[in-house]
């Protein structure tokens, strides 16, 4: 089996992370609820998914 | 080992394991990614590429799967224990708009259960697919058989096999909370002492099933547990444990 290394991250690096995909979006309520409504692409899925991740790690 | 050290050898085993069960329907897709923050408890799995793993039916991708985790360190402080679960299925190569069905789980949930199926695809999206499906199976080629338009009741949504499928409480609280049906004043509270009745039951059937692992456990909760019959100790019985 493959030895898969965690990618393992400061909290300043996800912060930084977390505001460069928010301000990519835009309008992030907006965004947030086209996702919850599955209404985006599979590009803008991707993304919507890592915001999820990323304020998952952080607590939000 | 220090706790950090210790979380980052649980997600690695983690996502090595569910890369090598996804690799069984996708040889060679690309491995899941665990992140963690340093210093953190939280851990977020995701395959890559996240615009979904193609599968494929002859060579030709037909469906993506999108499959991601949201894990914290367990109460106990040993185990990874898993927040949110999501597997989604869609009815194209890439994945984008509804999928066809998703499985859920999520740990904190109060007022939905929490292991639930979403379908989200209108009868067309199966049946798009099912006309497409592989015929090498015994459940796609009774479909050929039949010599009609597949339909969905045709499709098997596995539900927790032998010990942990759904009981007749979780059926009749969904109608209450999904669809308001009428119910007793007392519904609620007959309904979740069923349930924990039936529950109780079945782990003492997982426990029969896997005697091993409830020893292991049993153990590490600090109780002693000694085997004192002169025959044999009874086996596990794989066949339960891996059944759909």
């Amino acid at each position: 089996m493959t030895v898969l290394v965690p990618e393992v991250l400061s909290r300043g690096e996800v912060e930084d992370r977390l505001r460069a995909l928010r301000e990519s979006i835009g309008d992030v309520d907006e965004f947030c609820r086209r996702g919850a409504a599955y209404e985006l692409d599979a590009e803008e899925a991707a993304k919507y998914d890592r915001l999820r991740d990323l304020e998952f790690l952080l607590g939000e | 080992m220090s706790e950090i050290a210790s979380l980052e050898e649980q997600a690695s085993e983690f996502a090595e394991e569910i890369t090598a069960t996804v690799r069984a329907v996708s040889p060679g897709c690309a491995p899941f990614v665990a992140s963690l923050v340093k210093d953190g408890r939280r851990l977020a799995v995701r395959q890559e590429p996240d615009t979904g793993i193609p599968l494929c039916v002859g060579g030709e991708a037909l469906l993506s799967l999108k499959v991601s985790y949201h894990c914290t360190w367990d109460g106990v402080g040993s185990f990874l224990a898993i927040d949110t679960s999501t597997v989604k299925v869609f009815a194209s190569p890439q994945s984008g708009g509804q999928p066809l069905f998703r499985y859920e789980y999520e740990r904190s949930a109060h007022s939905k259960p929490a292991a639930r199926l979403h379908i989200h695809g209108h009868r067309d999206s199966f049946t798009y697919v099912m006309t497409r499906a592989g015929r090498t199976t015994r459940q796609s080629q009774k479909r050929v058989d039949q010599d009609r338009v597949p339909a969905m009741q045709d499709l098997h949504f596995p539900l927790g096999g032998h010990r942990f499928r759904p009981c007749l409480e979780d059926v009749l609280e969904m109608l209450i909370d999904e669809f308001g049906i009428d119910d007793a004043r007392e519904a609620r509270t007959v309904l979740r002492q069923g349930r924990a009745r039936w529950r109780r039951n079945q782990v003492r059937s997982a426990v029969r099933d896997d005697p091993e692992s409830a020893v292991g456990v049993l153990s590490a909760l600090g109780y002693t547990v000694t085997w004192d019959r002169e025959e044999a100790e009874p086996a596990v019985r794989e066949d339960r444990l891996e059944a759909p």
